[in-house]
């Protein structure tokens, strides 16, 4: 591995990273290394390392999930035009992303670092370890699509029944609680988000396809782009 | 009975002028934009997440209290 100034970096007995900022920063470091010059073995990315940005990978498109998965259905029925947005109900392509971005902020967030990751191109450590981090991407957009699936899935079933919305809405009525335009408000509500549950699921697939997508086909051009660097 | 009168006016006035139409786009816009950012920059989730809850109030609020008064569906 040579002790000389080429590969200070992998010398010292190196923490794995808490967050992806600091991932990020790793791979950058690593890979400005290796594009110096510094030949790095492959063997050096030992099987933790690799776990690790996995893991980190996995983790961090899980972030922002319960917000999502409480807003996915009004995001739908705002594009469906069953919940109004900004006071009106015709809604506009700009209302629409706006409800949409509601919803997937963070996911798009996240989306943009891993695509910076999949910029990162030095040499093989760093290949590696860029890898094993939108691997890791991959695999968690999948559970979290399958896990959201389901629980609308159950809530559609088991929880937004017409029985049941009828029974809360009578409560209301009888206990005079709320008035009457308030009620009324609550079973609108309460009826775009049951309709919109089915569609929010596509609008999940739909997103969690874009966020596996985007990083890799821009890892794929900039590896052709650095191929033919090499080749001229 | 003038002062319900003023409070009267002062909420159709937000609701009319803020929590509907390019104002409140512009509002939640920023709102957005700066959660997501706080989010990612320096983790601040609870700052964060209260960002983005202002913003879907503003989105949202308007379109609701029009509900409520009958005005819109």
């Amino acid at each position: 591995m040579g002790n000389d100034n080429n590969s200070p970096f992998l010398v010292q007995h190196r923490e794995k990273p808490k967050d992806l900022l600091e991932a990020i920063s790793e791979i950058e470091i690593l890979s400005a290394t290796e594009e110096d010059g510094a030949e790095i073995h492959e063997r050096l990315a030992t099987l933790k390392d690799r776990m690790d940005y996995f893991n980190l990978g996995l983790r961090s498109i899980f972030t922002g999930t319960i917000i999502s998965l409480f807003l996915a259905p009004i995001c739908s029925a705002v594009i469906n035009q069953d919940i109004p947005i900004f006071g009106h109900i015709d809604t506009t392509v700009y209302d629409m992303i706006l409800s949409y971005i509601f919803s997937f902020g963070y996911s798009i967030g996240f989306m943009l670092l891993f695509t910076y990751i999949a910029k990162l191109r030095g040499g093989t450590i760093s290949n590696i370890y860029s890898n094993n981090i939108l691997i890791g991407m991959s695999v968690g957009a999948v559970i979290k699509l399958i896990i959201t699936g389901f629980i609308y899935g159950l809530l559609y079933i088991f929880v937004f029944t017409d029985s049941n919305i009828a029974s809360l809405i009578s409560f209301f009525i009888k206990s005079k609680l709320l008035e009457n335009n308030m009620i009324n408000l609550i079973y609108i509500i309460l009826s775009a988000i049951k309709v919109n549950l089915i569609p929010a699921i596509y609008i999940y697939g739909i997103t969690t396809v874009f966020i596996i997508t985007i990083p890799w086909v821009v890892r794929v051009v900039y590896k052709i782009i650095n191929n033919r660097r090499v080749r001229i | 009975m003038n002062d319900e009168k003023f409070i009267k006016d002062i909420w159709y006035f937000l609701i009319n002028n803020i929590f509907e139409g390019k104002i409140a786009i512009v509002i939640s816009t920023t709102l957005i934009i700066f959660a997501v950012f706080l989010f990612i920059r320096w983790k601040v989730y609870a700052v964060s997440i209260l960002l983005l809850m202002m913003a879907m109030t503003v989105a949202y609020l308007g379109g609701f209290l029009k509900l409520l008064k009958g005005g819109i569906l």
